[in-house]
This record gives C-alpha cells, structure tokens and sequence, in this order.
C-alpha cells in the first residue's frame, strides 16, 4: 500500500508540472497571471514538504503576494504592447527538442548523483553569530554574497528609475471603496506585527530579514492600493538614504571589522549577534522599500 | 496520528486540484480570481495540518502569510478591472 | 524514491518546460513568467539536492541561496516589467 506521505507528494509535484503546462499554455496574459500564482502557491507546499521552512516563508510573501501585484499591474500595459509574429512549427519543435534532451540530462545526473558526506558546515556552526543555520550562512558564513544581493535590489531599483520618463509626482490613489479602506486599516498593523516577528525569531528559528522585507513591502504596497495615504515619491527627501540604509549599514559593519580584525565581515567575539541583528534590520528596510519603489515605478502621472 | 493528518492534507490539495478546474475555465476573469482566493484558504488548512504531522512550527508562520497576503492578488486584480474599464 | 529526488526531478521538468517556454512564446509577458518558472524550477532543485543530505537536518547553503535568488528574481522581474512597460510606450508614441 502506497503510503499518505508519499502519494501527497506525487500528486504535488504532479500538479505543479502541469500548472507550469498550462501557464505557458493559456489563451489570455490573465490566464497565464493567475495560473503563476496558484504556481506559487504550490511551490510554498513543496518548500513546505522539503523541510524548506525559511524558503516556504520568503515564497508565501513573494509568490502569493508580489508576484501576483506586480504581473496583474503590468497587465494592463501589458495588453497593449505589440509583439513580434509567433515562431514558425520548426522554431517550436526544435524549442521542444532541446528541452527534452536538457531534462533527460539533468534526470541523469540527479539520479546518478553520489551521495554526499556530512558537510563541515555542521561543526562550524556553534561558532556562528546566529543560532539558525539558514541565518548563519546568510549573516555570518556567506555575509558578502547578502552584502552584494542588498547592492543587487538598489541597482535594480536605480535602473527602473531611469526607465520612467519624468520625475514628476506619483499619480494619485485612484478613489477606492469603503471596503478595501477597512481592510487595508485592519491588515496593515497586522502586517507590520508580522514583519517584526519573522526579523525577531530569525536569529534562532525559520524568518528573518528577507521574510520580514518581503512583509513590509507587501503591506506598503496595500497602502498605495489604497486612498488612505497622499502617495508619497521615494526618490525625494531622506527616502533615498533609508533605501540605501541596509547597504550602507553592511559596508559600515564591513570597514569596521576590517579596521578592528583585520578581516570584514569577521564579527568580533561576543559582538556578533547584535551586529546581525542591526545588519537584518537594514536589510529589511532595503528590501522592503526597494520592492515598494519597483511596484510603483511607471506609474507616475507623466508615464501614463 | 500523522498518517491521519496527511490523508486529510491530500484531501485538501484534492479540492484544489477541483478548483483548478474552475480556475483554467473560468469563464469569467472574475471566477478565477475567487478561484485562486479560496486556494489561498485551503494552503492554509493543508499548511496547519503539516505543521503537525512534520512537527515543525515555523509552519505555522507560512500558514500566518498566506492569510495575511492572499488579498494582495485580489486587490490588484480589483485595480486592473478598475483601470481597464475606464 | 525519495521525496527530495522526486521534487528534484520536478524541478528539472520544470526547468525543461520552462526553457521551450522561453524560445517558443513570443509575448514578452509570457517569457518572464517563463523565466520566473525556470527559476523556480533551479531552486527545485538545488532544495531537493540540500534534503538528500545523511541526517535528518538539511544543508543550510542552498537554503540561504535560494532566499537571496528569490528575491533577486523578484527584483530581475520587476526591473524586466519596467523595460516592458518603457517598450509599450515607446511602440505608443510610433503610432
């Protein structure tokens, strides 16, 4: 007898190969939207069921919620934009051939894959600054790589800004209804409570700062949605500077340590945890803003 | 007792494998956002149940996110109705 | 099989799918969805691989990888729908 466990997973990996069928599939660009969220509302079971709890939680925030904002806004540009002709049956047969020899590749190698020992990671990790291994590696081991990847999210937003035609200001809020003001009043805090939890238990347990960004940013998007706030133009005043806050914070702790040690980005012994704490919290307002600042760009009054 | 609680998460990801169904049909673009949205609310079940078949808490917080989140998509769909019909 | 190999597999399906995805849509809409999926498809991947470690506990790099590729790929995504929007605009002032 085929046991729960297994048949569960079956069926989810089943049906998330053929949801990505039938995204590429689908008649309408909405068509296509929708399948992708429900595509990523499987993808947070799968991290889910492949003991991926941090991965599960950054994939809640973004695939059930930025994803979908950000697809379903440029939909309506989106639409209108003229495309080239659809490739030729040759085109398409040979696309098909060479994805099928690329999946029976890497078949191949996953199965034939020697198993792996221990890695050395494991002893290291009582010396680590944070007490969740997925925390430590990303703060403390592997500091640089989240160093780069918070320059990574201000390039991104910086090029999306040279995009838009004008510095004028942010169109304003169409009127909304009554319904989503209540409901923006009443998930806002919840939202906010939530980011600064998941960054509070990141230090010893799934979360962090790129759960608590994703967070924050999804709440400041609802906002916008909504009339409730004049919408505010994040490239003038000190909103810049608390953009750039996590980078700068990180270069900072980087010269510091450099100066202190000898070596950046080596924590000092019994300074660690509370330099981790102070580098998430940066990284929360970088990518929480930086993801808001993405979602809003085109849709000044000069763009539209 | 986790066996249980498995067979009652894949019943779960049944259902939304039945609402796909409503989902890739539609017919109206309006169907397959309350489609999606009703997903939202089995991802939670399932999550909950796998929270304590995995004994694994931090699922909990997953479930609090899809909760907290799922609306998004509703609102900006909402918007795009809003922007096209005008 | 195990379940990590098995999603594992799912994700070099996905990555495949993906990628004819990528060549054979013509939409530039279609082609980063199809690009996300093959995304998805590589985090597959490198989490299943993580989960086929001896032990009970999986490896903690790939799970920090793929948190900083998510949100890298939501940047890539949103910075790919300002160029798209940009391009309708410049196709709107051609006439």
């Amino acid at each position: 007898m085929i046991s729960p466990v297994l048949l569960f997973d079956l069926l989810l990996g089943l049906s998330l190969l053929w949801l990505a069928w039938r995204t590429l599939a689908a008649h309408t660009l909405f068509e296509a939207c929708v399948s992708f969220i429900v595509f990523g509302l499987l993808m947070a079971l799968s991290w889910v069921r492949l003991d991926a709890p941090d991965v599960a939680l950054a994939e809640a925030a973004v695939g059930a919620g930025l994803t979908g904002v950000l697809l379903l806004g440029a939909l309506e540009r989106a639409e209108r934009a003229r495309v080239e002709a659809a490739p030729g049956p040759w085109w398409r047969r040979g696309a098909g051939l060479s994805a099928l020899l690329l999946f029976l590749l890497l078949a191949a190698a996953l199965i034939t894959l020697p198993p792996r020992p221990p890695l050395p990671l494991q002893e290291a990790l009582p010396l680590a600054a944070a007490e969740h291994p997925v925390t430590a590696v990303l703060l403390d081991f592997r500091a640089w790589d989240t160093l780069l990847e918070s320059a990574v999210l201000v390039l991104a937003v910086v090029a999306a800004w040279s995009l838009e035609r004008s510095v004028s200001p942010p169109r304003p809020a169409p009127v909304c209804s009554e319904v989503l003001r209540s409901l923006v009043r009443l998930l806002l805090p919840f939202s906010i409570l939530s980011a600064g939890y998941l960054l509070w238990r990141g230090g010893h347990a799934p979360g962090g700062a790129f759960q608590a960004g994703t967070v924050l940013a999804a709440a400041g998007i609802l906002l916008l949605l909504s009339d409730l706030r004049r919408p505010f133009d994040l490239r003038r005043g000190y909103w810049p500077l608390a953009l750039l806050s996590g980078l700068l914070l990180f270069i900072a702790v980087a010269l510091g340590t450099l100066g202190y040690g000898g070596t950046a980005l080596d924590y000092p012994p019994g300074g660690g945890a509370a330099l981790v704490l102070l580098l998430e919290l940066g990284l929360t307002v970088t990518i929480a803003l930086a993801f808001i600042a993405l979602f809003s760009s085109g849709r000044s009054r000069g763009d539209e | 007792m986790s066996e249980v609680l498995f067979i009652a998460a894949l019943l779960l990801l049944l259902t939304i494998l039945a609402g796909l169904w409503r989902v890739l049909r539609g017919p109206a673009p309006a169907d397959r956002m309350l489609a999606v949205q009703l997903f939202g609310t089995s991802g939670v079940g399932i999550l909950l149940l796998l929270a304590e078949a995995m004994d694994e808490r931090a699922l909990r917080d997953v479930a609090l996110l899809f909760a907290l989140l799922a609306v998004l998509g509703v609102v900006a769909f909402v918007r795009w109705r809003a922007g096209a019909a005008q | 099989m195990s379940s990590a190999l098995w999603f594992s597999l799912v994700g070099a399906a996905l990555v495949a799918i993906a990628l004819y995805g990528v060549f054979a849509e013509h939409h530039p809409l279609r082609r980063l969805i199809a690009l996300n999926m093959m995304a998805s498809g590589v985090f597959l991947v490198l989490i299943g691989l993580a989960r086929q470690l001896p032990g009970r506990v999986p490896d903690p790099v790939p799970h920090a990888m793929v948190l900083t590729g998510i949100v890298v790929a939501v940047s890539a995504t949103a910075f790919a729908l300002a160029l798209l929007r940009r391009l309708s605009r410049v196709q709107q002032e051609e006439g």
